[in-house]
């Protein structure tokens, strides 16, 4: 019965968002730039929703938390490198932008091809861009995986449910394309966020009266938890400002292409994209929630 | 006939759209003042108003005959999408002590004579100012076919802006003030990485990360404000 009802309000989750994708996108009429790059016709708020929707994934829940727990002050890199990423995108997204616009681009492999006039380059990016997703999908579906194994008490054949969660993705995403997707991360990213301030908020006041408490509870068990070890040594300062300064770095992919150079929409001197950057910060602020989790954990 | 004030507009543009065609397959380029020559794979800009020179043709009809010369230089498959005004004529018309010099000379007698280019983008804002022609051509590469009022150049001062009314100084600035969040999330943990003072029960570590994190909003606010146009 447990199960049952844990299911059901999976089930019932998926089908609300899928459901509202598909809506959203029924009068749309599709073609290949309306269904990769929703038309680049997305505003600031809309792109910040899709933005949450690649920030709060398996990481945010397992990884962030599993971090925090596990190594105590390392896992600040975490709410550090987005907000890095927010600051270098908010210079780098125009140009991006207006390159993808005169060329009307895509993808990032089509940005590399045009920008330095080598279509092998741009295979080689397009290649490498599927190569390294992946890891990254695998990730997300081992999330699945411990979810409908949790949810079905063990009951579910975890092979299954990640074929099952694979399929469905992308079903959905053949049928509604980015718009879609960007339609079904207001309901994913509502949930998430209510789940992000339960986890980071209310455990950690139920169970030790106030974030304090955590923290309190944390240095009388781990008294070095919340200091970074010194120099170069194994998770010291050296390994958190390159941490951050590389990661940060690698997310403006997201930020910037995947965000928002290609998808957003025209306004006067990139004014949106910049405003998609100065936003986007936000989603670091949800995230130290997840380190209370952990920690409370 | 173009009048006196779109002159010089209309002469840099139409000296810059053809020359945009004619760099459209070429490798790289340098600019001339009122020579035409072609180096392989170098293409020359013919741009004889730049600088306003009393020696350069920069009368309409002289216009007509730079623009067919450089014709002759955009490869065939080019040549379909260029419009053809006036006839062809020799090299002659051009006078002998017009010279020829790269971007770096453009930039060097823009730089002494105080003159700024600046471009207004496709969107019809002026978003960049250009001291370099050189430059200002590659940013100008792909809106041929837009609306040519979507793509002028001109001298600032023809407009009674001054290098100050641009958006270089406010790009510094903007730049400046997310410099701050940025040091201050990268090498700031460097100098922070400590439990005491705890502040509100945090350990300063982190309550030092959390304020960034938040102060981050309000800095890029402040370098959005700053860039936004006025």
């Amino acid at each position: 019965m447990k199960s049952f009802v844990a299911l059901a309000v999976i089930g019932g989750v998926i089908v609300e968002t899928a459901g509202l994708g598909i809506f959203g996108v029924r009068k749309i009429k599709m073609d290949p730039a309306q269904f990769i790059v929703g038309g680049r016709s997305l505003g600031a708020i809309f792109l910040w929703l899709l933005m949450a929707g690649e920030v709060y994934t398996s990481f945010t829940f397992l990884g962030a938390a599993g971090w925090a727990y596990s190594k105590g002050a390392p896992a600040f890199y975490i709410i550090c490198y987005l907000t890095v990423a927010c600051i270098l995108s908010f210079f780098y997204l125009p140009a991006i932008w207006r390159c993808a616009h005169r060329h009307d681009l895509l993808t990032n492999a089509d940005y590399f091809a045009v920008k330095y006039q080598s279509p092998l380059l741009g295979a080689l990016v397009a290649l490498v861009g599927v190569v390294f997703l992946v890891p990254y999908i695998t990730l997300q579906l081992t999330g699945i995986q411990i979810l409908l194994q949790i949810a079905g008490y063990g009951r579910i054949d975890s092979v299954l449910a990640a074929g099952l969660a694979f399929g469905l993705i992308v079903a959905f995403v053949l049928a509604s394309g980015l718009r879609g997707a960007a339609w079904a991360s207001m309901v994913k990213d509502a949930l998430v966020l209510g789940a992000v301030l339960f986890a980071g908020i209310v455990l950690p006041v139920q169970f030790f009266g106030s974030p304090k408490g955590v923290i309190d509870q944390v240095l009388l068990v781990h008294p070095n938890w919340m200091t970074l070890v010194g120099g170069t040594s194994n998770f010291g300062t050296v390994w958190f400002v390159s941490t951050v300064l590389l990661t940060g770095l690698w997310w403006i992919h997201v930020a910037a292409f995947d965000g928002g150079s290609l998808r957003s929409k025209e306004r006067r001197g990139g004014q949106a994209q910049r405003d998609h950057s100065s936003i986007l910060s936000n989603h670091a602020v949800a995230r130290l929630l997840c380190w209370f989790h952990g920690s409370a954990d | 006939m173009i009048g006196p004030e779109k002159s010089l507009d209309s002469t840099i543009w139409n000296a810059s759209t053809f020359t945009i065609q004619a760099l459209a397959k070429s490798e790289g380029f340098c600019a001339s003042v009122g020579r035409l020559s072609r180096s392989s794979p170098r293409i020359r800009l013919i741009a004889p108003s730049f600088f306003g020179s009393g020696d350069c043709p920069s009368e309409p009809d002289d216009l007509a005959v730079l623009e067919e010369r450089t014709e002759q230089l955009i490869p065939t498959d080019h040549k379909a999408q260029s419009p053809s005004r006036g006839s062809p004529q020799s090299e002659s018309f051009l006078p002998q002590d017009c010279q020829t010099i790269g971007p770096n000379g453009i930039r060097r007698r823009l730089s002494a004579t105080g003159r700024y280019l600046k471009s207004t983008d496709y969107i019809g804002q002026a978003s960049r100012r250009y001291r370099s022609p050189a430059r200002m051509a590659r940013k100008l590469l792909l809106p041929l076919s837009t609306n040519r009022n979507r793509n002028q150049l001109y001298f600032m001062e023809d407009r009674g802006e001054t290098p100050e009314s641009g958006e270089d100084r406010s790009s510094l600035a903007s730049f400046c003030v997310a410099a701050i969040p940025f040091l201050a999330l990268t090498i700031g943990p460097l100098f922070a990485n400590r439990l005491e003072p705890r502040i509100f029960g945090l350990p300063f570590l982190l309550a030092y990360l959390i304020f960034w994190v938040l102060a981050t909003r309000v800095f890029m606010l402040v370098a959005s404000w700053v860039r936004r146009p006025r």
